[in-house]
């Protein structure tokens, strides 16, 4: 065999360790689903019969999360290294080979439907499939580059967790399991049109057609405002649900009259201050209602 | 003659291409250690995995013999 001395720097991936393989399934966005997944599971009907099951489902669900994003930056490589936001990922650092995302995503969505199957049920893991689904194939690659509607579409992937939850719980999933889906639907258009509002640059270097990049940031605004006054107007409903009672009312007209008036700050100021408090609050709306639900059925006091 | 000399590296061997050119990659220490850590990781993550499944298996038998589903 003849041996080289090699003058070239050494590929990054041959040095990539396991948190760069880690960091394909996007730990935070894994918790937020397991956040909401247990809010679902927790505010079915009765309590939950077995929490050693309901907490391996919630395993299955995050990793059925993360086997999405895994998959999401593989086929994102090209656009998130134009991205200030993204070009850190792993694929774009050339930590991470695109076909190892691809496969790592591929097996790990196989294994936690399948573990879902057996922890949750059918049902469950049926939804968990639509979801990883949905989130790749009809957001990731038909809707994010096509339409400033992406968003708004592909949003329903990341509203299904809590019906995912429900049903690991119940094996059923009715219609107020639904409705914990609408809060979550209705809350991301404002959430990422906040965001695209701060990184226009950034979606308008990748191509991606957000709505403040194809309408303006006039109509971003307006929109935003819109969706918020849906969502606020929405969200106390829930109470008439058995699932939900009179605090989550009472922090939903709460929580939703300053997720309102940070809109309007939005519309009013038209700045880049007032989208990132707008960003960074809707967050905290979020983890705030669904720790409300929770709390509420633990203190009996739910619909 | 074909001068020894000049035989492009890459093809030592003679390998056309898919084919062993012979070229060799040394591992440096750094390359050799996150390799390691991958190796750990992924054994790790099977045996987390197995372990899940297990656990699964064992948790659905109680309840389906509390339950009366299996006897």
């Amino acid at each position: 065999m003849t041996e080289f001395a090699t003058a070239q720097e050494t590929p990054a991936h041959l040095t990539a360790e396991p948190k760069d393989y880690a960091a394909l399934l996007k730990p935070r966005v894994m918790s937020l689903s397991i956040f909401t997944a247990l809010a679902g599971m927790v505010a079915a009907p009765g309590p939950v019969a077995n929490w050693g099951l309901a907490i391996l489902s919630m395993i299955a669900i995050a990793l059925g999360a993360g086997a999405s994003a895994a998959l999401n930056m593989w086929w994102d490589s090209d656009i998130d290294s134009r991205m200030s936001r993204t070009a850190k990922r792993p694929i774009p650092q050339g930590k991470v080979p695109p076909a190892e995302a691809f496969a790592l995503g591929i097996v790990l969505s196989a294994l936690s439907v399948w573990l879902l199957a057996l922890s949750g049920g059918y049902l469950a893991a049926l939804f968990l499939a639509v979801t990883i689904g949905f989130y790749v194939v009809v957001y990731s690659m038909f809707l994010k580059r096509r339409t400033p509607q992406n968003i708004v579409i592909g949003g329903a992937a990341g509203a299904l967790p809590p019906v995912v939850g429900y049903a690991a719980i119940t094996g059923t999933a009715p219609l107020e399991a639904w409705a914990l889906f609408t809060v979550i639907f209705l809350w991301t258009p404002p959430h990422f049109w906040a965001l695209s509002l701060l990184k226009k640059a950034d979606y308008e270097a990748a191509g991606i057609p957000m709505l403040p990049n194809v309408a303006g940031d006039d109509a971003a605004r307006d929109q935003i405002f819109i969706y918020s006054i849906i969502l606020v107007v929405a969200t106390p409903f829930l109470a008439l649900f058995p699932l939900a009672g009179w605090p989550f009312a009472i922090a939903s007209i709460v929580l939703g009259a300053e997720f309102l008036r940070k809109a309007w700050l939005l519309k009013k100021n038209a700045d880049n201050q007032s989208a990132g408090k707008m960003f960074a609050f809707s967050i905290f709306y979020l983890f705030a209602l669904f720790l409300v639900l929770p709390i509420e059925h633990w203190a009996g006091l739910h619909g | 003659m074909a001068d020894d000399n000049n035989i492009d590296p890459r093809t030592a061997m003679g390998g056309a291409e898919g084919l062993p050119t012979g070229e060799m990659h040394h591992q440096s220490d750094e390359e050799l250690k996150a390799q390691r850590k991958r190796n750990v990781a992924i054994a790790l993550a099977v045996l987390a995995f197995a372990l899940l499944v297990y656990a699964t298996t064992f948790l659905r038998l109680a309840e389906n013999l509390k339950t009366g589903t299996v006897e």
